[in-house]
């Protein structure tokens, strides 16, 4: 969190500290600065999370995958939480460009890269551009942008059907900048509360760590630029091959099942190798519903 | 957004109703258990005037004394709309229309001339289709009936796409509108009138006032989004329509580098056996105030 974070909301330093063997850090790589939080041993595992949260969506995975021998660090991306905002916009390869940073600047040669969300879109991304620092790669919910977004519509036909609303309102120029301002628990509320199965399963705290990032000066206007930025993700996309890498899909039953069924095509356009597991009992937010099922998946995959 | 002058107070619709001249008046009248506000004025046939989001009656302030001469011009806030009721539900236009069709009869009249304008025109439409032995002509503005075409409206535009509605998405969440709105509004309202208006000073930082206070609450940005919440149910609805047989206006902006004329040019005269287009391609989408001589002119000749 940024200083100006609510003042009842802990420190990222308490947050790390509060899963046991995990400390917060900051990272600065061509004036760009990363919050980061790491801990345990072992070859390095990289979460990256999505909007609207930060790393402490990975709260409930992370001591359970540093146990089983790895490194876990879980990054803030660019302009998200504590981490610096980036100048040039914030499509997936610039993202992923900084991930790369961070993984050299800390000395790794191989990485496994996990992503949520736009988290998962960034970690396609930088299996695609730097093939040769990634071992495994787990996508959860999204595979990377491509043309496929532009097929849904602005009405859903039904009420089970995907909405996801956000991408309107934060693509219009300095809409979302407008709208979303003043204190964003509220928000984070419904947005939440709306893919939540149980709503309980992020707790008051964690909600108060996410509105608080989220209202932290310049977080909507770069929460914006991630979405901004899709057009471009979508054409870049068309520039890479196939990622070689060995990749696990995770995704929610969301949609009546459409999320499911759509990371299920895209890995097979965009990856040579992959496959996918569908996480029951949860919406969305699945490592923060269905930690020990994730744990279980995943370390099954990098095993 | 780019507004930084301060905001007028908006004065109340009594004193608004009043400055039309005229004995324009502000009036109630409750149909089917919904309290409906209109404003009022001029004596004789009915012409009945139905506004759209994010505006209310006030946006006919300029046309109402002109078209009062040898008629009684109505306009009326909407349900969900102004100071009219914000029910729960009853947003589809086939409930509207039949609450509209209610008010005519409950002014005392067996059938009335009607125009609407956005939201308005698609209500207007829908009581043609379903009540049509009330309705003598119609002439709608801008907008047509939701129809299938609504879901070619895609939530990542592609570049090429000349409108990119994103309210139609936004106003579908409930209950998130309602905090993130609430007494903010004029945001909202700068940001459509800036967008839309080719010529910004069409609509004064009054009228925006006046719209603003009308969209601030959390019922009235629930009214309001409970008309786009319905489309899925109105697209259903109009597969059930027959052709009208009325004599039926359509006038359309240059909206979306003409979209919306070309849409209504393909598609009204298969859904009304008498229809004609007319194009204002140098207005936007708010040519009742922009262009009010033009809309005058038109409703005179259709109305006669």
């Amino acid at each position: 969190m940024s200083e100006s974070a609510h003042h009842l909301t802990p420190s990222d330093q308490d947050l790390a500290a509060s899963l046991g063997a995990f400390t917060s850090r900051l990272a600065v790589h061509r004036h760009v600065r990363l919050r980061y939080v790491i801990g345990g041993e072992g070859p390095l595992l990289v979460l990256l999370p999505s909007w609207p949260e930060t790393w402490w969506t990975f709260r409930k995975v992370m001591p359970a995958l540093a146990a089983a021998r790895r490194t876990v660090l879980a990054v803030d991306l660019p302009g998200m939480g504590a981490s610096d905002p980036l100048r040039g916009g914030y499509d997936r390869k610039a993202m992923a460009a900084r991930i790369r940073d961070l993984v050299v600047g800390l000395g790794y040669r191989k990485a496994d890269v996990a992503g949520h969300g736009i988290g998962a879109q960034v970690a396609f991304s930088l299996a695609a551009n730097s093939g040769d620092l990634v071992d495994r790669v787990v996508l959860m919910e999204s595979a990377h942008p491509d043309e496929e977004l532009y097929t849904l519509p602005l009405v859903p036909r039904r009420e089970v059907d995907l909405h996801p609303w956000w991408v309107a309102l934060h693509w219009v120029p300095d809409l979302a900048e407008t709208v979303l301002r003043g204190p964003m628990r509220p928000f984070v509320d419904l947005v939440l509360d709306a893919e939540l199965v149980d709503p309980t399963n992020v707790a008051d705290l964690d909600r108060e760590v996410y509105a608080a990032a989220l209202q932290s000066p310049g977080a909507v206007s770069a929460a914006a630029g991630w979405f901004r930025s899709l057009a471009t993700d979508i054409r870049d996309l068309e520039g890479y091959d196939q990622i070689p890498h060995p990749t696990l899909g995770l995704a929610s039953w969301a949609g009546d099942g459409t999320v499911s069924r759509r990371l299920k095509s895209a890995l097979a356009r965009q990856t040579r190798d992959g496959s996918v597991v569908t996480i029951p009992d949860s919406g969305h937010f699945f490592p923060e519903e269905r930690p020990r099922l994730v744990v279980a998946e995943m370390l099954n995959f990098l095993e | 957004m780019t507004t930084t002058m301060e905001r007028p107070t908006a004065p109340s619709d009594e004193e608004r109703a009043a400055s039309l001249g005229d004995g324009f008046e502000s009036a109630f009248e409750t149909v089917d258990g919904v309290r409906l506000h209109y404003v009022s004025g001029g004596s004789g046939p009915l012409l009945l005037l139905l506004p759209g989001w994010p505006q209310t009656w006030w946006e006919f302030r300029r046309i109402m004394p002109a078209l009062a001469g040898s008629r009684r011009v109505v306009a009326l806030d909407l349900p969900g709309m102004g100071a009219s009721d914000k029910p729960e539900g009853g947003y589809d236009k086939k409930s509207m229309a039949r609450v509209v069709a209610g008010f005519i009869e409950q002014l005392g009249y067996e059938r009335a001339d009607v125009a609407g304008h956005d939201v308005g025109s698609q209500v207007a439409f829908a009581l043609a289709a379903t009540h049509p032995e009330r309705v003598e002509r119609v002439a709608l503005l801008d907008i047509l009936h939701p129809d299938e075409s609504n879901y070619e409206f895609r939530m990542l535009p592609h570049k090429d796409m000349p409108l990119f509605p994103w309210w139609f998405a936004f106003n579908q969440v409930q209950g998130l509108p309602e905090r993130l709105i609430e007494g903010r509004a004029h945001h909202l309202i700068d940001w459509v009138f800036d967008t839309f208006l080719p010529d910004p000073e069409a609509v004064s930082p009054l009228d925006r006032a006046v719209y603003a206070d009308a969209y601030d609450s959390p019922d009235a940005i629930r009214g309001g989004n409970g008309w786009y919440q319905a489309f899925p149910q109105d697209i259903e609805d109009l597969a059930d329509y027959d052709r009208l047989t009325m004599p039926v206006l359509g006038m359309v902006s240059g909206l979306a580098d003409g979209m919306f004329a070309a849409h209504m040019q393909q598609t009204l005269p298969q859904q009304a056996a008498d229809a004609r287009v007319v194009v204002i391609p140098e207005a936007g989408h708010y040519f009742v105030e922009e262009a009010p001589d033009e809309v005058i002119e038109e409703f005179r000749r259709f109305f006669a």
